[in-house]
């Protein structure tokens, strides 16, 4: 089973690496095989060279200091880190306020913490996946430690207002943590400007590799953490293990391109954003676009299609690379989490796809994958007996449904 | 440039960085349940399948991790044991993990030769005979190379009921890991020291259900490990233990055997920390007591050479180094100590240039300390 015949539109899963970040992380892989800790010799005192140079291009993606960035495995680590190691840190405060969409990870890390007797709340979404600046301020209270809200959803590229919320943190004296996985390199972030205390990054989403995430630990304020794994004392302290060399540098170019290209890229990506969206909705009616449409990354388009079968659909639509959910919990059956909180209903949610548009995505992928859904839809709509009737002007939810199948 | 320094980092074959830049250049999510994923998902399975049948373990008691310092705090902080015991001759990352777990811990001492003292090994077993117990050990250990004598101390543990955990970091394809005979509970791996990329490295977890989970997120690594996996690398490492051969590393031991029969020769004082004992084939820990380990690492790299004074992880520390301290190496020895780790691909006309190098530097450094004007040219 080869891919090449598939047409990738799963941006917000993963994203190819970058050829220049390749090319840039070869090097490193072929003559610099050095330790970056070994200090004394000169492998490792190139190895860390790259790396030190990769940490200031990390940084100035967001506007902070290379010192107040540390390299870990990826966003899952780092969202575990900031969030379990400022708890613990700080374990005097026992409140820590999050949203229901958050990642797995940062709702694991806040689950994990209420089992050890912390305080959660996990603020609700409106329909438009944004959070309520009014409710976030009610929800503060003396012995609230961290406000950890995402930058930017994964499944519906919805984003908050972080400035906002970091503004109303400062006030407060309560740490912010965001989890920008799906926002660097997609909208501007300025870290002193938006007074963010700790920002978690990953580099297979913005056309890193795998395997490479950062955490942004702010100096000014000086913000503190118990960290997860010590032993070499390497990144300050806070994350052991040797650095995976290669890696970082891949992280650092994937952040100065991403810096260096946002601009026209995100112009770019929402021409394709627009051009798929006209096909769809000039062809098809009972389409919905889930989340905000002004607050959202140009690359993400998340639509549920009433009338149709979920798992039809997906079959129809087999040389696409698509998820009906997040990546990370489309293996399991049960509906998005992310959507329920939107008040999507459980019918309309399986039948919703999340289209992620990228670097690579081109104007002929766009038209047929647009028409590919459409052809789906039209077809198993033609088949539905639910269709027949919601045109027959029978209101679904008024049906009484027999016992029997 | 001359790179003795094996175990601080071992290189990457070329055939491996060939599969990892593959690996690289496709997309897709483990996770996600379409083509591209499912591509990369039956990747991570096979590199999984390969590295288990290399280890004769089964695939499913394999975890893959960021490096070996994860995996070992993975297992020593998420174990279900009680009481935790460790060798004092193991790695930092290791001890740091003990005194995170928040359990009961102690510190074991080791003999003069490094190995573990069997006698406090059964009072503690005695004394915590009521407690599930955690044993605690690096095997080749990355100083000094030293392994522990694990059929002695299985047969404490095992009579005992005792949990053992093997950091075999610097064992992996340079000595035999009988797993399964020996009956340990739980190993730490490293891709990088057997020439994988950095970033990599595994878990093996006899039973999955002891251990607690250590990052929460999207349920990888069977709930244990969270995170998108880092394909490239895991890929690599598989690729990498491929190419191991026990024959390539009975050469190495030839090599690293005969340096210091050579060395031993200019110097019948010189200290080389375990010699007597059971070590891994790469790995020679030595010290002449004249000259401090940083000096004679920044010279021999003024000459082209890679050593190191100790494990990289602890570089920026002060020396002695953490072994000899253990082994209670006289402080002015443990200062002068040099790790020299060599590995498949090292020459004899590089052990050579580095012994002449070795002896160059001892022979010039006594007028030196007699003469201070010239520590500028260092």
């Amino acid at each position: 089973m080869s891919s090449s015949s598939l047409i990738y539109l799963d941006y917000q899963a993963t994203t190819p690496c970058d050829p220049r970040v390749l090319e840039k992380m070869m090097p490193y892989f072929k003559e610099i095989y050095g330790n970056p800790h070994s200090r004394n010799h000169d492998f490792g005192w190139k190895a860390e060279q790259g790396v030190e140079a990769a940490r200031a291009q990390v940084a100035a993606t967001i506007g902070a200091d290379a010192k107040e960035i540390i390299f870990t495995s990826g966003a899952t680590e780092s969202n575990n880190l900031a969030i379990k190691g400022a708890a613990k840190f700080y374990s005097e405060k026992r409140h820590i306020i999050t949203t229901q969409i958050e990642h797995k990870c940062v709702l694991a890390s806040c689950r994990q913490l209420e089992r050890e007797g912390w305080e959660i709340t996990y603020l609700p979404v409106g329909k438009t996946g944004r959070i309520d600046l009014d409710q976030l301020k009610k929800a503060m209270r003396p012995d609230t430690l961290m406000v950890s809200v995402m930058a930017v959803n994964n499944e519906i590229g919805v984003i908050q207002p972080i400035e906002e919320i970091g503004a109303m943190c400062r006030e407060k004296g309560v740490l912010f943590h965001t989890d920008a996985a799906q926002a660097v390199g997609k909208i501007p972030l300025d870290v002193k400007k938006m007074n963010i205390d700790l920002l978690s990054i990953s580099g297979h989403k913005l056309y890193g590799p795998k395997g490479i995430g950062a955490l942004y630990i702010s100096r000014k304020p000086r913000v503190r953490l118990e960290a997860l794994i010590h032993g070499g004392d390497q990144e300050r302290g806070f994350r052991s293990g040797t650095l995976p060399t290669p890696l970082c540098v891949g992280l650092g170019e994937a952040c100065a391109l991403a810096q260096q290209e946002m601009e026209s890229e995100n112009s770019r990506i929402e021409g394709l954003r627009k051009q798929f969206l006209k096909k769809i909705f000039s062809s098809l009616s009972d389409v919905t676009l889930n989340g905000d449409e002004a607050y959202r990354i140009p690359g993400n388009i998340n639509l549920s299609f009433a009338y149709v079968e979920g798992e039809g659909l997906m079959m129809g639509i087999k040389d696409l690379a698509l998820s009906s959910g997040s990546a990370c919990t489309s293996q399991s059956l049960e509906s998005s989490y992310v959507l329920r909180a939107l008040g999507v209903d459980d019918d309309l949610a399986p039948t919703s796809l999340r289209i992620g548009l990228g670097r690579f995505t081109t104007h002929e992928e766009v038209d047929y994958a647009a028409d590919s859904i459409c052809r789906a839809v039209l077809k198993l709509r033609e088949m539905s007996p639910l269709w027949e009737m919601a045109q027959a002007g029978i209101d679904l939810r008024t049906v009484q449904w027999g016992q029997h199948h | 440039m001359i790179y003795l320094d094996y175990n601080s980092s071992a290189p990457c074959d070329i055939r491996v960085i060939h599969r990892v830049t593959e690996v690289l250049k496709q997309v897709g999510n483990t996770s996600s349940v379409h083509r591209c994923g499912q591509l990369m998902s039956s990747l991570l399975s096979q590199a999984r399948r390969r590295i288990a049948d290399f280890l004769d373990v089964s695939k499913d008691s394999l975890l893959f991790t960021s490096g070996a310092t994860e995996s070992n705090h993975m297992i020593l902080q998420g174990i279900d044991r009680d009481v935790l015991l460790i060798s004092a001759l193991s790695h930092p990352s290791a001890l740091e993990a003990v005194a995170l777990s928040k359990k009961v811990y102690h510190i074991l001492p080791v003999t003069e030769d490094g190995l573990l003292d069997l006698d406090v090994l059964t009072r503690y077993v005695t004394h915590y005979s009521e407690s599930s117990i955690l044993l605690s050990l690096s095997y080749g250990e990355s100083e000094t190379g030293i392994l522990q004598p694990l059929d002695a101390i299985m047969g404490i543990c095992k009579a005992a009921d005792v949990f053992v955990h093997l950091d075999a970091s610097q064992a992996l394809g340079r000595v035999p890991l009988l797993l399964r005979k020996w009956g340990v509970g739980a190993v730490s791996f490293s891709g990088h020291k057997v020439g994988a990329p950095q970033g990599v490295g595994a878990v093996y977890i006899q039973n999955r259900a002891l251990l607690h989970r250590f990052m929460g997120g999207g349920g990888q690594e069977g709930g244990l490990r969270s995170g998108t996996p880092n394909l490239s690398g895991i890929v690599g490492f598989a690729e990498a233990m491929d190419s191991i051969s026990s024959s390539l590393w009975a050469e190495v031991e030839n090599k690293r055997n005969r340096m210091e029969s050579h060395l031993m020769e200019w110097n019948p004082d010189l200290y080389i920390a375990g010699k007597k004992r059971d070590r891994l084939p790469n790995t020679s820990l030595m010290a002449t007591g004249s000259l401090s380990s940083h000096i004679q690492v920044i010279r021999l790299d003024g000459e082209g050479i890679c050593v190191s004074a100790g494990s990289a992880c602890g570089a920026k520390k002060q020396l002695p180094l953490h072994s000899l301290t253990v082994m209670k190496v006289a402080q002015k020895k443990a200062n002068s100590g040099i790790r020299v780790s060599i590995g498949p691909k090292t020459t004899w006309d590089e052990i050579d240039f580095f012994m002449r190098a070795y002896q160059r530097i001892h022979e010039t450094a006594l007028p030196i300390s007699k003469k201070m004007p010239n520590r500028s040219k260092i």
